[in-house]
């Protein structure tokens, strides 16, 4: 499949009507943005039942990590928008800049987030010291281990580029991993409120 | 956003989207640590997150396309679903 090429019409059509990407990856997405959803209602009524706890320990998080952690994901979905982009409009060696510039900086935000994990653990601060900071390395560290899965992703689509531009199910494949690189940005905006803000 | 459009045409709303988000990010940021805790605070931070939301779901992932409309009921029951979150728990 990934050596046919797609008819000029039947790909317009597809563009016009469907997702980005595919169907049954988009429940994947739904089912993973929903059980995060999930955990976020738990740790706002959480949040509400230990005011004094949650305001404590907030008050130990550096709010600079996640806001640089927030410019730079929203610039390597960006990057992919603009990946995915270039390669339906046939620029298969742009596309792989982008999208390899995307994984770039979500090896950055893996960097950043790792000296703030280092940075906690010197304080002695782990997953057992309390709710607040269980939330705190659940959640984080759910959205990093899928930050670390999407940088595979991506390395793999940027690779992939300039040899299966012309594939119809490669397409698929590129928004899919983009879309997934989307739900972590949307995730993210999520947490960086709820965890270092509010 | 048409997925027919040129690739030049489309990296403008592209970039406008990633500039406005960088732009709400830092909003957030320095109203949550320059200004005061109030009530109001609250209000426009969780404002311009769900400002961020849309924009990531709208453009980012170019759902503009009338045959992807339906998606545009679904972040409002998200963006609903966060008011709430951010009006019984955070005031």
């Amino acid at each position: 499949m990934d050596s046919a090429l797609e008819d000029g019409e039947s790909f317009k059509r597809r563009r016009d009507w469907s997702l980005p990407g595919d169907a049954a990856w988009w429940m994947f997405l739904t089912a993973e943005f929903l059980t995060l959803f999930a955990f976020f209602v738990v740790y706002a009524f959480m949040r509400r039942a230990n005011l004094e706890e949650f305001q404590a320990a907030q008050a130990l998080l550096d709010p600079r990590f996640a806001l640089v952690n927030s410019l730079v994901l929203i610039t390597s979905g960006y990057c992919v928008a603009r990946g995915v982009r270039a390669l339906r409009c046939g620029g298969s060696e742009r596309s792989r800049s982008w999208v390899l510039a995307a994984a770039a900086l979500g090896v950055v935000f893996i960097a950043i987030k790792g000296a703030e994990y280092a940075e906690k653990f010197g304080l002695g601060l782990t997953l057992s010291s309390g709710t607040f900071w269980f939330f705190y390395y659940f959640l984080t560290g759910f959205h990093f281990l899928h930050v670390l899965l999407g940088i595979g992703f991506l390395v793999w689509v940027g690779l992939s580029a300039p040899k299966k531009s012309n594939a119809l199910a490669f397409h698929v494949q590129a928004e899919s991993c983009a879309a997934f690189w989307h739900m972590l940005d949307l995730v993210w905006i999520l947490l960086f409120p709820l965890l270092y803000l509010l | 956003m048409s997925g027919t459009s040129t690739e030049a045409g489309g990296t403008k709303a592209l970039t406008a989207t990633w500039l406005t988000l960088l732009l709400f990010s830092l909003a957030n940021y320095y109203l949550a640590e320059v200004l005061l805790s109030t009530e109001v605070l609250v209000a426009a931070i969780l404002t311009a997150v769900l400002v961020k939301l849309f924009l990531v779901l709208a453009v980012f992932m170019e759902l503009g396309h009338r045959g992807r409309a339906w998606l545009f009921p679904t972040t409002s029951v998200l963006a609903a679903c966060l008011i709430v979150l951010g009006v019984l728990f955070f005031r």
